[in-house]
């Protein structure tokens, strides 16, 4: 039933990531997304792979969540949808929930972002882990993206080992896994 | 006198952290000026970092944070202190897979026009109705948000 679920709320990124203050900005972006699909709270079938948790269904290996939100953090957040395009806010978005879904399911928090070229690469536990995240709002490639970001992680230069996490949200779904680096 | 606990690297890069968020916030908005601005801040802010980690022995790290200023340095246009950089960082890492990314950059960074090709994509007018964004950092640097006024 709804009402076992775990039940993270958005606004808690604040208190898992307490000195991390950017942790804040990924906040608004994803109560706008999630309330234009008016479900709260949002349910999410999370399947992991190489992650401990208490949380996680012995038979699939899935966590059934709901991310939540209190209507008075953000309550103009459709208007978001008018200055920033979609593809941005399900960027933002998905960064939130992996952010929660990271410190709930692995007990790893966010510590950094760096720049590689033109990309960011997200750290975790000082520089211990990295994080590669993906959001959409199409089932269509969710499988092959996540695919495609494991081999990203996989064969990152710094040899780190690290999580990655996709979230499609039409479909209330979302994998995280974790992976060692490639030798180099 | 009392001892004050310093963590000078937690700060640093919180703060730059921080800096990259909304830099490339910024660019996404089409912000190009204010973009650069940001990004040359975060940079000057990972140099920084790096004296951090050399001091404390920590090379790859060290390599990490300047190559970051390097990426940054580049998204703002800045030829000279990218190459500069990427050039300290790769005397800094033992790391093969680094070394190669870091190369890499630098043979893109020498082609001409490499830097002027940025990401302006999500400013947008919708249905007649522009709602302003805002980025929020409160004083006390604990609230970061983006909201509609």
């Amino acid at each position: 039933m709804s009402k076992d679920k775990p039940r993270y709320f958005i606004e808690s990124l604040r208190e898992y990531n307490p000195g991390v203050i950017w942790a804040s900005f990924f906040i608004n972006p994803a109560i706008a997304l999630l309330d234009a699909y008016q479900r709260k709270p949002f349910p999410c079938a999370i399947a992991c792979e190489r992650i401990v948790s208490a949380a996680l269904e012995e038979a699939t290996g899935e966590a059934q969540v709901e991310f939540d939100w209190l209507p008075e953090t953000f309550p103009k957040c459709q208007r978001l949808f008018q200055t920033l395009q979609r593809e941005g806010i399900v960027e933002y978005a998905a960064v939130a929930t992996a952010f929660l879904v990271l410190s709930n399911l692995a007990q790893k928090n966010i510590s950094e972002v760096t720049l590689r070229g033109s990309r960011a690469d997200y750290f975790l536990e000082g520089r211990q882990y990295l994080l590669e995240i993906s959001g959409t709002e199409s089932a269509d490639h969710f499988l092959s993206r996540h695919s495609e970001k494991v081999r990203q992680l996989r064969s990152n230069p710094f040899g780190k080992d690290g999580f990655v996490y996709d979230c499609c949200f039409s479909t209330q779904q979302a994998k995280l896994t974790f992976h060692t680096a490639e030798p180099a | 006198m009392n001892a004050i606990s310093i963590n000078p690297i937690g700060e640093l890069t919180q703060r730059k952290s921080l800096l990259l968020i909304q830099a490339q916030f910024q660019q996404a908005l089409g912000q190009q000026p204010e973009a650069a601005r940001l990004f040359l801040e975060a940079a000057v802010l990972e140099e920084r970092l790096a004296q951090a980690y050399q001091q404390t022995g920590q090379a790859e790290d060290a390599a990490i944070s300047l190559f970051s200023a390097a990426s940054c340095y580049k998204q703002a246009a800045r030829p000279k202190e990218a190459l500069a950089r990427a050039e300290a960082a790769l005397a800094l890492t033992l790391n093969e897979g680094f070394t190669a990314e870091i190369r890499s950059f630098l043979s893109e960074c020498q082609r001409p026009g490499s830097l002027t090709a940025q990401r302006t994509l999500r400013g947008v007018v919708r249905n007649g109705a522009v709602y302003p964004v805002e980025i929020g950092v409160l004083t006390e640097g604990e609230l970061v948000t983006i909201t509609t006024v």
